[in-house]
C-alpha cells in the first residue's frame, strides 16, 4: 500500500506542471485542437481513404494531396488549382465580409435606435423592415446578380443585407431596455433628447449591438461562401468549388479549416472590441 | 419668510389609481421639511411631480424661484437608487447637470473636485459606478445635487437602501453641509429617527391616497448630532408622537 502511494509521488514530478498548464486558458484550448486533430489523423491512418477524409498532418510536401497541411502549403504558396496563391484568394474573401459587415454595422446601429425611439418611424420603416426580415438573404442572390452584375457589389450587398438584421434587432432590443431611470435623471439634469439619446440610449443598447455583431460575424462568412460559390472568379468560396471540382480533397480540407480559422478569429476580434469599449460593466467570472 | 415650495391642492393618478388625493404643503426657504409616511402612499410621486417628470391629474406643485432667473434647473434631485450612469466616471456623473446650466467643462470640474472633496470620495474621480460601495454611490449622487448649487434639494430617501453605521454617517455629513447654506430642502424617509434628526417640520402622510394627516414642528436646537438624538428626552417625545402618527398608517398600507 505505501508502496504505491510512494510511486504514486514520485512517479508525476511534473505534477505542479501539469496544475500550471491546466490553469491556463490557452493550453486548454490548445490541448483540445491538438487533441482533435490527433483523432482525425489517426482515423486518417487507420481507413487510408485519403480522398474521403484525408490526413490533417504530413510532412511531404511536395505531393500536395499526401495530406492537408501539405494542400495548404503548397496553395498557399504556389500551385493552386485557380494558379493565384490561396492567400489572395483569402484577402480578396477577408476584405468583402469586413467591407459588408461594417457597412451593416453602420447602418443597422443608427437605424435600430432611431426605429426604437420614435414610435411613427418604428410603425413604418420598422415595420417594412420586420416584413422584409424573414426572407432568406440567400434567397436574393439572384436579384443582386441582376441588379449589380457579377462585380463586387452584389457581393458586398448581400452579405451587408444579411448582417443587417441581427445588429437592427439588438440594437433596437437594446434601445427599448433603457432603464428609464437613467432618462428620469437626465430630465431632472435638464437634458434634452439629443444628450438623453447620445448619453444614455447609446450606451445602454451598447451590449445589445455588440451581441448582434457577433451574430452578423458568423452571418457574413456563411454569406460569404454562399456568393462565392454561386458567382464569383475569386475568393476562397470560388477556390473551394474549384478545389472540390479537381477532386483536391486535402485542398477542400484545407480551405473548409481556413474558414474556421477566419472566423475564430473574427468572433475573437469583435469579443476583443467589445471589452476594449464596454469598460463599465461588471465582468463575472466563469467557472475555473 | 418667503415661500419656497407650494403646493395646492395637488391630485395625481395613474389610471385609475390615486396616488396623491388634494395635497398642500408649502415650504419656506431655508427650511427642512421632511415627508414621513408608508410604502405606496405617494412620496416619490409629489417630488416627481415637483421635478416636473409627472403632470398632476389636479392641483398645481410649485417650485419658487428666487435668484436672478437664470436659466437650468433651479432644484438639485437625490433619487432613491444612486442613480449613477454607470457607463461615465465618477467626474462625470457629478458635472451632469453642471453642463445644462452652461458651467464650461473646466469650471465644472473645478467645482465637481469641491463637492467630491467634501464628500470624502478623493481619489475616485476617475472610477466607475460599480466600482463604488453602495454609500459611496449615494454620496456621489449628493454630491451631483449639490454641484449645480440649487435653492432646493429634493431628496427621495437617500439613505434608505444604506447599512446603518453608513447611514448615520451620511446623515451627519448631510447636516454638516446642510449647516453651511441651510437650502430648502423636501426630504422623503421611513424613518422617524432620520426625520427627528434632520426636520425643522415633519410632515406625515397617510396611507394611499396620500393625504397630509399631521405637521409636526421639531422644536431642537441646531446644530444637532446623532448622540444627541438618542440622548435628549425631547427627542424621544417627538419620536414617539410620530410613531403614534405612522403606525396606523403603516398598518393600513399594510393590509390593502
Ligand atoms: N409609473 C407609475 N405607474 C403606475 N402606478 C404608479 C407609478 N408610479 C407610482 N405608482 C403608484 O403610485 C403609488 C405611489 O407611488 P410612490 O412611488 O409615489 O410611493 P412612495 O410613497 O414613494 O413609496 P415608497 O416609500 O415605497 O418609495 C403606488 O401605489 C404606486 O403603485
Ligand atoms: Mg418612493
Amino acid at each position: 500500500m505505501s508502496l504505491s502511494l510512494d510511486t504514486r509521488k514520485n512517479a508525476f514530478p511534473g505534477i505542479k506542471v501539469l496544475r500550471a498548464l491546466y490553469a491556463s486558458r490557452l493550453f486548454r484550448t490548445v490541448f483540445t485542437i491538438v487533441v482533435l486533430v490527433g483523432i482525425w489523423q489517426v482515423i486518417a491512418v487507420l481507413k487510408d481513404t485519403s480522398y474521403l477524409v484525408p490526413r490533417p498532418i504530413g510532412f511531404d510536401f511536395d505531393v500536395p494531396h499526401s495530406s492537408v497541411l501539405a494542400a495548404g502549403w503548397h496553395s498557399m504558396t504556389i500551385n493552386s488549382p485557380t494558379q493565384d496563391p490561396l492567400w489572395s484568394h483569402a484577402l480578396i474573401s477577408i476584405r468583402r465580409a469586413l467591407i459588408g459587415y461594417f457597412a451593416a454595422i453602420a447602418v443597422a446601429v443608427p437605424i435600430g435606435m432611431i426605429a426604437a425611439w420614435w414610435k411613427a418611424i418604428d410603425d413604418t420603416a420598422g415595420s417594412f423592415i420586420e416584413l422584409v426580415r424573414p426572407i432568406p438573404a440567400l434567397a436574393l442572390i439572384p436579384i443582386a446578380i441582376i441588379w449589380f452584375g457579377f462585380g463586387e457589389v452584389a457581393k458586398v450587398a448581400i452579405i451587408g443585407y444579411a448582417c443587417f438584421f441581427s445588429i437592427y434587432i439588438n440594437t433596437h432590443a437594446g434601445v427599448r431596455n433603457v432603464d428609464p431611470l437613467f432618462i428620469r435623471v437626465m430630465k431632472v439634469y435638464g437634458r434634452g433628447q439629443w444628450d438623453i439619446l447620445t448619453k444614455v440610449v447609446f450606451y445602454s443598447m451598447l451590449p445589445y449591438a455588440f451581441t448582434g455583431a457577433r451574430y452578423a460575424a458568423a452571418i457574413a462568412l456563411i454569406l460569404l461562401v454562399a456568393v462565392e460559390l454561386v458567382g464569383a472568379q475569386d475568393g476562397l468560396g470560388f477556390s473551394l468549388a474549384r478545389a472540390q471540382q479537381v477532386l483536391a480533397t486535402t485542398e477542400v480540407y484545407f480551405i473548409i479549416v481556413l474558414f474556421g480559422a477566419i472566423g475564430f478569429v473574427f468572433n475573437w476580434a469583435v469579443l476583443f472590441a467589445e471589452r476594449r469599449v464596454i469598460k463599465w460593466r461588471q465582468e463575472v467570472d466563469a467557472q475555473v | 419668510m418667503a415661500t419656497a415650495i407650494e403646493i395646492n391642492n395637488l391630485t395625481v393618478k395613474f389610471g385609475d389609481l390615486v396616488a396623491l388625493h388634494d395635497v398642500s404643503l408649502t415650504v419656506e426657504q431655508h427650511e427642512f421639511v421632511v415627508l414621513l409616511g408608508p410604502s405606496g402612499c405617494g412620496k416619490t410621486t409629489m417630488l416627481s411631480v415637483l421635478a416636473n417628470l409627472l403632470t398632476p391629474a389636479g392641483g398645481e406643485a410649485k417650485l419658487h424661484r428666487f435668484a436672478d432667473g437664470g436659466k437650468g434647473k433651479n432644484f438639485g434631485y437625490v433619487f432613491q437608487q444612486a442613480a449613477l450612469l454607470p457607463w461615465f466616471s465618477v467626474m462625470k456623473n457629478i458635472t451632469l447637470g453642471l453642463a445644462a446650466i452652461g458651467t464650461p467643462k473646466a469650471e465644472a470640474e473645478r467645482i465637481a473636485q469641491e463637492y467630491i472633496n467634501l464628500l470624502n470620495l478623493t481619489g475616485f474621480e476617475k472610477a466607475y459606478p460599480h466600482q463604488l460601495s453602495g454609500g459611496m454611490q449615494q454620496r456621489v449622487g449628493l454630491a451631483r445635487a449639490l454641484a449645480i448649487d440649487p435653492e432646493v434639494l429634493l431628496m427621495d430617501e437617500p439613505f434608505g437602501a444604506l447599512d446603518a453605521q453608513t447611514r448615520v454617517l451620511l446623515q451627519e455629513e448631510l447636516l454638516r453641509i446642510w449647516e453651511r447654506d441651510r437650502k430648502t430642502v423636501l426630504f422623503v424617509t421611513h424613518s422617524i429617527e432620520e426625520a427627528v434628526l434632520l426636520a425643522d417640520r415633519v410632515v406625515v402622510l397617510t396611507a394611499r391616497p396620500g393625504v397630509v394627516k399631521a405637521i409636526v414642528d421639531i422644536d431642537v436646537p441646531r446644530p444637532r448630532s446623532t448622540r444627541d438624538v438618542q440622548a435628549a428626552a425631547r427627542f424621544a417625545e417627538l419620536e414617539a408622537e410620530l410613531w403614534g402618527l405612522v403606525r396606523d398608517e403603516a398598518v393600513k398600507a399594510l393590509n390593502v
